[in-house]
C-alpha cells in the first residue's frame, strides 16, 4: 500500500502526520513501514507500506492507495481550492482547542471525507510513541480497510 | 422508560437503563441508586445544576452513556496516561464526585489546593498551578438557556474562556464565557453536551494554549452530533 501525503502550505503538518501513521503501522500493526520524506529515507526490506511525505516518487509495480490533502485551519479556504477529486481524505490539522472555530472548519468540510485532528501538546513535541492522538488512530484503521468513516472529529468515543 | 425523582429513589426504585432521572437534591450521595447502568438520561433541575454537573461527570467518566436535559447522549473516552505526573501539590478532602485525577502523584508541595487555591477540586487546581491563576467558577444554577456560576478568587480581567480536563488529564473542554458582577454566564449546551464537572478555571486563550503544552494533552470539543453547522457556538 502507498500513501501520498501532499498539501499547499507549508507548516501545516504533513511530515507531522506521516511520521505518526508511521509510528502506527509499524508499532500497533507490527508492518513493514518505508517513510520516504525530503528531509529522511527510511527503508525497510520488501515494504508492506511505503509512506510518501510530499515527494514524489515512482515506484515500481506500485500505484498510490490512498492521497492525504494535509492543511491547517488558516489556510484551509485557501487549499480547498486545490483539493483535487482523487484526494481521499483532507485532513486540516492543529485545530483550535475551540467549540465555535471547530464548527466553522466541520462547516467547511463535512462535505468532504476528512479528518479534523486538533492541536495537541504531545504532536507539538513531536512524540509519537504513545500514540496519543485518537483521531489519527482512527485515520489509520481507515487507511487499513477496517473502519469506513467520512467525518472523523477530535471527540471519538 | 420511567421519570424518576429523587424522592423516588430514596423510596427503594431500582433504576433501568434508559430511565430519565430528575437531579432535585443537594445530596450528591444519590449516585449510589445509578450504579450497574450503562445508559442515563439526566433532567438538571434549575436549582441543582452542581449536583447534575457532577452527577453527570462521574457517571460519564465510568463509561455511563449520559443525556443531560436531552442533549445528545455520549460517555468519556478512557484515554489514560502512560505515564504518571508529579506535581508538589498538597491536596485537601474535595467536595465534588469529579474532583480527583487519576494518573498523577501529589508530592509535598507549598501549593495547597483549599488553600492557595480556592476549592480543593485536583483538576483545575493542576491547572491553575501550571499557569498560575487562581480563581475559579462553580455552576450552581440556570435560567433559561444559560447556566450561571459563581467566580470564586479574583480574575486577572484578561479572561475569556473556561476550562476543565477530564480525570486522566489527557483532555480537556474550553468555551467562551460572559464574565460579569461576579458571575459567569454560559450556554446550556456548552456544559450539557459534554459534561466533566462543575468547576472551571477562567483562563484567556493563550493560557489555554499553555495548558495543552504544559500537559502535552488535547481538547476534543463536544461529540460530532452537539455541533449545529448552522448555529453559531460561543
Amino acid at each position: 500500500m502507498i500513501i501520498k501525503i501532499h498539501g499547499v502550505k507549508g507548516g501545516s503538518g504533513k511530515t507531522t502526520i506521516s511520521k505518526y501513521l508511521f509510528y502506527y503501522f509499524r508499532k500497533k500493526e507490527r508492518k513493514r513501514v518505508s517513510l520516504h520524506s525530503i528531509e529522511e529515507i527510511v527503508k525497510c526490506d520488501n515494504p508492506e507500506i511505503i509512506i510518501l511525505d510530499n515527494v514524489n516518487l515512482t515506484i515500481k509495480n506500485g500505484n498510490i492507495e490512498w492521497k492525504l490533502f494535509v492543511t491547517d485551519p488558516q489556510s484551509l479556504e485557501l487549499s480547498l481550492n486545490y483539493v483535487k477529486k482523487d484526494d481521499d481524505f483532507i485532513i486540516v490539522n492543529k485545530v483550535s482547542p475551540f467549540p465555535c472555530e471547530q464548527n466553522e472548519i466541520i462547516k467547511k468540510v463535512y462535505k468532504f471525507r476528512s479528518v479534523l485532528v486538533p492541536f495537541n501538546g504531545k504532536l507539538f513535541y513531536e512524540e509519537y510513541d504513545e500514540l496519543a492522538e485518537p483521531t489519527l488512530n482512527r485515520l489509520a484503521e481507515n487507511l487499513l480497510g477496517l473502519r469506513k468513516d467520512r467525518l472523523i472529529v477530535p471527540f471519538q468515543q | 422508560m420511567e421519570l424518576i425523582d429523587t424522592k423516588k429513589l430514596l423510596e427503594g426504585y431500582k433504576l433501568k437503563d434508559g430511565d430519565s432521572v430528575i437531579i432535585d437534591s443537594d445530596s450528591l450521595s444519590i449516585i449510589k441508586y445509578f450504579h450497574g447502568l450503562k445508559k442515563i438520561n439526566l433532567i438538571a433541575d434549575d436549582n441543582f445544576i452542581f449536583e447534575a454537573l457532577e452527577i453527570a461527570g462521574f457517571l460519564r467518566e465510568r463509561q455511563v452513556e449520559i443525556s443531560v436535559n436531552n442533549f445528545p447522549p455520549s460517555y468519556e473516552p478512557k484515554l489514560v496516561r502512560h505515564k504518571k505526573l508529579e506535581f508538589p501539590i498538597t491536596r485537601s478532602k474535595g467536595k465534588g464526585l469529579t474532583w480527583k485525577v487519576s494518573g498523577v502523584d501529589f508530592l509535598p508541595g507549598d501549593f495547597v489546593l483549599g488553600k492557595d487555591f480556592p476549592v480543593s477540586d485536583e483538576r483545575t487546581g493542576i491547572l491553575g498551578y501550571l499557569v498560575n491563576k487562581k480563581a475559579v467558577v462553580i455552576f450552581d444554577k440556570s435560567n433559561g438557556d444559560y447556566i450561571e456560576g459563581k467566580i470564586v478568587g479574583k480574575l486577572d480581567g484578561d479572561e475569556e474562556y473556561l476550562v476543565r480536563p477530564n480525570k486522566w488529564l489527557t483532555d480537556l473542554v474550553a468555551f467562551k464565557a460572559t464574565f460579569k458582577k461576579g458571575k459567569a454566564i454560559v450556554d446550556k449546551k456548552l456544559l450539557f453536551c459534554r459534561p466533566l464537572g462543575s468547576v472551571f478555571l477562567p483562563l484567556n486563550r493563550r493560557d489555554v494554549y499553555n495548558v495543552l503544552l504544559k500537559l502535552k494533552i488535547r481538547s476534543s470539543g463536544y461529540p460530532v452530533e452537539c455541533y449545529d453547522y448552522k448555529d453559531s457556538w460561543s
